[in-house]
């Protein structure tokens, strides 16, 4: 990194929210993209993510999209910070008014020469199947059919290369949820054969699944057909998994990865091993939060939750920079909402951030009845730096006489008690997207999923800011939001990690996304690696 | 034989158990996967509905015939992804035990020899040693110093011996001895007391008196007694080796057995976690019985007792 | 038999000796011996070296590494007893019932035991933490129940050994009641075999408390276990803060090693074939 693109840590503590100098911290130097001559060849190796299944309309678990976006497309894409919307399927889009969505495809796109598709080409047909099965009102309370379930009003297909899209009212999200990672376009024949897309993965784009071993790895070929002519430059894409963080630094030391996430620990020594190895440092869309217990119609709160004095007295106890100092080593980024700060204009201003007062927490704890503090049990999944944030909690409540019980369980255990909605606390990892809602509705909404709040009125605002397409007064009802949701206090927003990411010298014409998981290597090329 | 009410009492505690362990499968795939429309229906699918007696002899019912059903996750029959495992667990616990005998057995030796002297003492501290360091540890601490003095780090994906030997070694290597080292502790205790035992006997003592130079006395008389012993421990080790392969197949990317059936329980793949527990044990069982016969026939006291 | 020619007949078992004397002695006086709370977190002193003022340096919560090292004795010998006393008494009643009665018992118990001991090692602790959810005092069933299996078959053929002797016969045909038979005859018998057993298991649920860790089903923080300090925090930092690692390593190690050696020692000891003396050899 050279030393004019490097915002020190310091620096970013002490600027508190991300302002503009820390935009550009976050986004890696366009530098970085060559424009010099493409080399062809070549096998990229990446360390992959955790992978469950590799269904994009089924799935949740955000590494699945690292394989994703080898092998589909979608009508439109994001680029690599998040902040504008670019063609992909789609050559040209228009909106017609404020219910009508025009896409024009690209002619001649066509699906990977496999069976069962066998190189046919892409029609507006599939982007309407696609989006429909996305949208499938089939419970599984994870897949991202909120995007479209029960909004539109109909998808026609005039002819072969357009489609046109009806919302049933003013829907701001839309176009948003058109470029999201998830929406990409597949093939009826494929779903038809194997019942849904977990293992099997054939679509427009750049890559061809070879071999898909789940826990082992996913390789991927050249598709020779892609529509983009003259991409791929790589011959070979190998999503390598490697689950212990020491050995996968290791690979990537040994020069075995060309591409890996790296543990802010190790950086350092990576750095100094090679001066040429260019590591991106990249505030991630997974916040941690710790959520006190959910509640709904059928789940009503239990005190001491119930009394929102007591909500707020956590909040207040809370201390996000020593979460990010202890258990990030300065490498996470303060929160200001359930919206991470580097989203502008969605995220709150800095000065809108919950204060850290004790004398306030215990006042609070006192109006409230509870001058003497309580006694509660948190449940955190095990391993992982959360458990780590669960201890800094603990600690932090001990100051105002919370005794807060640990109580950390597998993976699978954590799920089932989470999506139970039956707990007093928690520590979580979060999910949000490109589109501010994703941080919000799917939580605090009247049909969340990923958690349980029952407050009426957000309810009602987080339906209304959906139908503004005024951008400056859906910042404002989303901001009004996100101040509700600090004054009720369900969760305290504990911090965003900042994520290190390591490429090679010889990876060329690479910007690591701030989707960090949303990589697409379709103009990588390699110039110098040792076969 | 008793062979089979072992396996059948094997099968059933399996089965009840994986059935105890909290959060089951069902709400663990609705949660997160909405693979049916609802619970009774994803129920049906994995065959969960049925009481408890029923599920369990369609079970070995399908056993008989050799299916040993299909994962949960991932819909691929249980005894393909079992037999695709089963090389790559078996190559691993076979190095380990070459490099456990292979420092076992002549420190053993020498030990019992040279009993009570420095070496004797050097060599067990050592086995105990290697006995003493968690594994993972030596595992983490070799990789790291590996990757920082030479640049060079194990091969990070499984490359079978038949397609090409030396990544493949390269690969399995470093866990092979790690995991060697500490079983060598064990045999090489052994080694030295069955080498002892050996040596009061009268026949060597009559060899020692006859004048024979030690290292023919021990070659001809003292190993292949001492050896009986020892083989049957390592048999045994065999068993131990195949599930304790998962934090060495953790680290080193090895696509074994352990990892896998650790995978299973931690998503509570039932039919997996069955399978696989039910191949180790079938695999033990039928080891043992192999030893006893072997045993019988290396020792004619046996054979003709 | 006089403890010093003892000692000097088996120096590596009385260093085993010595190493868990310390161990115990540590554990005992963990709270007088340790310097700072090990459970405190002071984000101001995070990862430092050793120094004067934390002889075994800090963790990545400011905790005194030297502290939680100490009280980690504790926490291991806690670990170790507990486990062994459950692993021993229940292979105790398992193999006097299977050894000294016989017969259809034996069979169907061994049966059982063979059963067990088909499933790794590993995997059976693993089952049972999945079964019982975290905590310290699940870790000590579970190294506990894991542990059994092994032991029965050891503490059986000791038993099957006794029982062939004349003195039992001679009771059963004076008309001693079995449970007299039991206590009085075979149990202090089996009184070796059963120490070395615990001796040995202890170092042996130390090692597998630190393998559960590695493996994110050992016992939870802030808990002050070498395990978790060796395979949590302290393998992260490896590179930056190998100090974190290095000492509950060192302690782990130092641990296992009292513990086998003076298993080993007692084993030697008390097997009168093995009794050593240079006879006849080179």
């Amino acid at each position: 990194m050279r030393p004019a693109d490097h915002v020190s840590r310091r620096n970013f503590l002490q600027a508190g929210a991300l302002g503009v100098a820390g935009l550009a911290a976050v986004r890696p130097r366009v530098a970085w993209a060559q424009n010099g001559e493409a080399k062809r060849g070549g096998s990229l190796v990446v360390r992959s993510g955790p992978l469950r299944g590799i269904d994009p309309h089924l799935e949740t678990w955000a590494a699945a999209l690292q394989v994703i976006h080898q092998t589909y497309n979608a009508l439109l894409k994001f680029n690599h910070d998040g902040t504008k919307i670019l063609p992909d399927l789609a050559e040209s889009w228009e909106q017609k008014d404020d219910l009508t969505y025009s896409f024009r495809l690209r002619p001649g796109v066509k699906f990977h020469n496999v069976p069962p598709v066998n190189g046919r080409e892409l029609t507006s047909e599939d982007v309407k199947y696609s989006i429909e099965r996305q949208m499938t009102d089939q419970p599984g309370k994870f897949q991202h059919a909120y995007f479209f379930l029960g909004k539109l009003a109909s998808i026609q297909t005039p002819d072969k290369y357009t489609i046109v899209f009806k919302t049933k009212e003013p829907y701001a999200p839309f176009l948003n949820y058109i470029a999201s990672p998830w929406t990409v376009i597949v093939a009826r024949e494929v779903v038809e054969k194997h019942g849904d897309l977990q293992r099997h993965a054939i679509g427009t784009g750049p890559f061809i699944m070879q071999e898909y071993r789940r826990e082992q790895e996913a390789v991927f070929v050249k598709n020779p057909n892609y529509f983009k002519k003259g991409l791929p430059y790589l011959d070979e894409v190998r999503l390598q998994y490697v689950i212990d963080p020491v050995a996968a630094t290791a690979a990537f030391r040994g020069q075995q990865t060309d591409i890996s996430y790296l543990e802010f620990a190790d950086v350092p020594s990576i750095k100094s091993s090679n001066a040429k190895i260019k590591v991106a440092e990249i505030t991630t869309m997974f916040p941690i939060v710790l959520r006190t217990r959910p509640y709904d119609e059928q789940r009503p709160l239990k005190p001491p939750f119930t009394e929102k004095k007591v909500r707020q007295a956590i909040q207040a106890a809370i201390k996000q920079e020593e979460f990010i100092e202890i258990v990030r080593s300065g490498w996470g980024a303060t929160m200001t909402g359930p919206i991470p700060t580097y989203r502008k204009p969605w995220a709150l201003p800095a000065s809108a951030r919950p204060e850290f007062d004790l004398k306030k927490a215990k006042r609070l704890l006192t109006e409230a009845g509870y001058a003497n503090g309580f006694e509660t049990e948190l449940i955190v999944g095990s391993p992982g730096d959360n458990v780590k944030s669960a201890q800094v909690a603990k600690d932090q409540l001990a100051r105002v006489g919370i005794q807060v019980n640990l109580k950390p369980m597998e993976m699978a255990q954590y799920y089932n008690k989470s999506y139970s909605y039956d707990y007093s606390m928690s520590v979580h990892t979060a999910l949000t997207g490109e589109e501010p809602e994703e941080a919000i509705r799917p939580y605090y909404g009247a049909n969340a999923t990923y958690y349980r709040w029952g407050n009426r009125e957000i309810h009602r605002l987080i339906d209304e800011q959906a139908k503004i397409l005024d951008l400056k007064k859906r910042v404002e009802m989303v901001h009004l939001i996100q101040r509700m949701l600090l004054d009720d206090a369900p969760n305290v927003f504990l911090y965003t990690p900042i994520a290190h990411y390591g490429v090679q010298p010889w990876v060329k014409n690479y910007i690591v996304p701030i989707n960090a998981y949303d990589q697409r290597y379709e103009e990588i090329w390699l110039d110098g690696k040792k076969a | 034989m008793l062979l089979v009410p072992t396996l059948a009492l094997v099968t059933l505690l399996v089965f009840s158990i994986i059935r105890l362990l909290p959060g089951d499968i069902v709400t663990l795939m609705m949660s997160e996967q909405g693979y049916a429309s609802d619970k009774a229906k994803l129920e049906q699918m994995l065959g969960l509905d049925q009481p408890f007696y029923r599920q369990y002899v369609t079970y070995v019912g399908r056993v008989l015939q050799g299916d040993l059903g299909v994962s949960f996750w991932t819909k691929e029959p249980v005894l393909d992804e079992i037999l695709r495992r089963l090389p790559v667990s078996l190559e691993l616990a076979v190095l380990a035990m070459l490099f456990g005998l292979l420092i076992a057995v002549p420190t053993g030796i020498f030990s019992a020899v040279r009993q009570d002297t420095w070496l004797d003492y050097l060599f067990r501290t050592g086995a105990i040693g290697g006995l003493s360091v968690p594994g993972f540890w030596m595992a983490t601490v070799v990789i790291v110093a590996a990757s920082i003095w030479w640049q060079w780090v194990p091969p990070m994906r499984y490359t079978p011996f038949a397609r090409d030997p030396v990544k493949n070694l390269s690969q399995l290597v470093l866990p092979a001895i790690i995991l060697g080292l500490a079983l060598s502790a064990s045999v090489m205790r052994m080694t030295r007391s069955m080498v002892l035992e050996v040596l009061r006997e009268d026949y060597v003592r009559t060899a020692w008196a006859k004048g024979l130079p030690e290292s023919l006395v021990i070659t001809r008389h003292v190993l292949k007694n001492a050896m009986i012993p020892v083989v049957t421990v390592m048999g045994l080790q065999l068993s131990a080796l195949l599930g304790g392969t998962v934090i060495m197949e953790s680290i080193f990317v090895i696509p074994g057995m352990g990892k896998f059936l650790l995978d299973a329980i931690t998503w509570r793949d039932y039919p997996v976690i069955q399978g696989i527990n039910l191949f180790l044990a079938t695999g033990v069982i039928a080891l043992n019985l192999l030893i006893d016969v072997v045993y019988g026939f290396l020792d004619p006291r046996i054979r003709f007792g | 038999m006089s403890w010093l020619r003892v000692m000097r007949g088996k120096p590596l078992g009385a260093l085993g000796g010595l190493l868990i004397l310390g161990l115990v002695a540590t554990a005992l006086l963990a709270p007088v011996l340790a310097p700072y709370d090990p459970i405190k977190v002071k984000s101001s002193d995070r990862l430092r070296a050793p120094s004067l003022s934390h002889l075994l340096g800090t963790d990545d919560f400011g905790r005194d590494i030297l502290s939680r090292v100490i009280h980690g004795a504790r926490i291991s010998m806690l670990l170790g007893l507990g486990a062994v006393a459950i692993s021993t008494l229940l292979a105790t009643i398992i193999g006097i019932l299977s050894g000294y009665y016989g017969g259809r018992i034996d069979i169907v118990l061994q049966r059982c035991i063979d059963t067990l001991m088909a499933f790794p090692g590993l995997v059976v602790l693993l089952t049972i933490m999945a079964m019982l959810g975290q905590g310290l005092g699940n870790v000590i069933l579970a190294l506990g129940i894991g542990g059994t299996a092994g032991n029965a078959r050891i503490i059986r053929s000791a038993v099957l050994a006794i029982r062939e002797n004349q003195y039992i016969e001679v009771a059963r045909a004076t008309g001693c009641r079995d449970w007299q038979i039991i206590a009085r005859h075979i149990l202090p018998n089996i009184a070796a075999p059963i120490m070395v057993v615990v001796t040995l298991g202890l170092g042996v649920a130390i090692l597998a408390e630190s393998a559960l860790s590695f493996l994110g089903f050992g016992v939870p923080p802030p808990t002050p276990s070498w395990g978790a300090m060796l395979s949590g925090s302290g393998r992260t930092y490896m590179i930056q803060a190998p100090w974190m690692a290095v000492f509950p390593g060192i302690a782990i190690s130092l641990a296992v090693f009292g513990f086998n050696m003076l298993g080993d020692a007692l084993r030697d000891l008390l097997d009168p074939k093995l009794r050593g003396g240079p006879q006849g050899r080179a």
